[in-house]
């Protein structure tokens, strides 16, 4: 993740402050932003999905926009608003089409936020239904889908590797896109997260009916190890550094999910560009959650590497399943199943391998574009 | 039967669950009854709709605009028109037990 460099970056800070109402008014008389900074931060308020910040900071005065910027925010804004009302919409009916697979499931990411961290929905925007699933084999959800006229867009990469895989990606009839996660990173320790995520689930309602979604502290960690993952949302770092700020999480449930996953170098990255992006920010982690064992901490140094590196973490996940199955699926990783092999066209075989993390190095943490 | 023949006392409801978003001065929302289409619901339209997280009457809704807008004049007509399109659109459904048990 890179830090903030430009003077557009810097506002963003003043967007996170107007959420928390501790933006510091402009001096009365203050002109608008200089087409060069509306157009990088309306950029990076686009690419980051954060319009909804945006807007807000506007309509409060926190940052002065002038009457095109504004109209160019509020339209914008609201295709985005458009694009996350559909998708909350939609959720149910694939929820149930999962679990006619078996398969109860869990929203997460975006929609899940939008619920738990924000203060007004309208603040989180996302452009795709991000559900998580109990670890279970990700090919029989690809056939269930499929069956349903479903169209998996990137499905398990084989049978084996299937029970240990991220996720896959589904394209529902109406063209949006369902993110199907059976972990929330790639590794053998993941699979227990999901579990927990499950166990201290709660259901909300929604505009359309109820949905399940983690608690505040999972989403809190799972925004942490999103953005030690490649190319985070500036959302991520505005999921986290809301619920961090607003102490909204159980710091004894927060701990065991950062022992458990030995991610403690994730949340303590998670702080760290917290604060760089938001001068205001003054969250606080519990200290248990935050420490590794020490300097010789291989695990949790190969947590970190593994979330960074993608490629890594799946090649680690093969140390979840039984040892006869593992050859094979090493095997997968480096050849794909047939069915993923179609999927792709005429792209590589070896997308999944090539398809790596765009990091850049930044001291010793990585840097996702955003 | 339009909204601008009934007494104040109506009391309006949403017709259908929706998922609905804000959005500046808009409402961005998709019915259960209609998931193919995102309506944007502006002004006063937009307002009756928010306002309606519970049912309230029409006379609920005028007052409350008129302490928010005390320069609109002509906020009765408005609001009426308001209503009769979200009611048009399946959006709201209007509940008046007065006029049922009438004679």
């Amino acid at each position: 993740m890179r830090l903030p460099e430009r003077e557009a970056d810097r506002i963003v800070g003043t967007l996170f402050a107007s959420l928390t109402n501790r933006a510091t008014p402009p001096p009365s008389g203050t002109r608008p932003l200089s087409d060069r900074n509306f157009f990088h931060l309306f950029e990076l308020a686009t690419a980051g999905r954060v319009l909804g910040p945006l807007l807000h900071a506007a309509e409060t005065g926190a940052v002065i926009l002038s009457e095109s910027q504004m109209v160019s925010v509020a339209r914008q804004h609201r295709s985005a608003m458009a694009v996350a009302a559909t998708l909350e919409a939609r959720c149910p009916e694939v929820q149930a089409t999962l679990r006619a697979a078996g398969a109860d499931s869990l929203a997460v990411k975006g929609l899940a936020t939008a619920y738990q961290l924000y203060e007004h929905t309208h603040h989180r925007q996302f452009g795709d239904v991000d559900l998580l699933v109990q670890p279970r084999r990700l090919e029989e959800i690809t056939a269930t889908l499929e069956a349903e006229g479903v169209e998996v867009d990137y499905p398990a990469i084989g049978p084996h590797i299937g029970q240990v895989q991220k996720s896959i990606t589904a394209l529902h009839g109406s063209g949006f896109e369902i993110d199907i996660h059976q972990t929330i990173a790639w590794g053998p320790q993941w699979l227990e997260i999901t579990k927990l995520f499950f166990a201290d689930a709660e259901t909300i309602p929604m505009g359309i009916g109820p949905v399940s979604i983690p608690c505040a502290t999972d989403l809190l960690f799972h925004s942490a190890v999103s953005l030690a993952q490649g190319q985070p949302r500036l959302a991520s770092l505005f999921d986290f550094a809301l619920a961090a700020q607003s102490a909204r999480f159980d710091a004894d449930r927060l701990t065991h999910l950062a022992t458990l996953s030995h991610a403690s170098g994730a949340l303590n990255n998670a702080l760290r560009y917290a604060r760089a992006w938001f001068p205001d920010f003054d969250g606080q982690l519990p200290a248990a959650a935050l420490a590794s064992s020490g300097p010789f901490d291989v695990r949790s140094k190969i947590s970190s590497l593994t979330l960074a590196r993608k490629h890594l973490g799946m090649f680690m996940a093969v140390n979840a399943l039984p040892l006869a199955d593992r050859p094979r699926a090493v095997g997968e990783l480096i050849v794909p199943a047939p069915g993923w092999r179609e999927s792709r066209g005429r792209r590589s075989a070896v997308e999944h391998l090539r398809k790596l993390p765009k990091y850049v190095r930044d001291g010793s943490r990585t840097t996702p574009k955003w | 039967m339009e909204v601008s023949s009934r007494p104040h006392r109506t009391s309006l409801l949403r017709r259908t669950p929706a998922a609905w978003r804000v959005s500046a001065q808009s409402v961005v929302i998709v019915p259960a009854n209609n998931l193919d289409e995102a309506r944007v619901l502006e002004g006063l339209a937009a307002a009756v709709w928010a306002m309606l997280e519970i049912p309230a009457r029409l006379s609920e809704l005028a007052e409350v605009l008129a302490a928010a807008m005390p320069h609109e004049s002509d906020l009765d007509d408005s609001l009426q028109t308001a209503v009769d399109g979200l009611v048009s659109w399946g959006l709201l459904e209007i509940n008046n037990p007065e006029a049922a048990a009438a004679p």
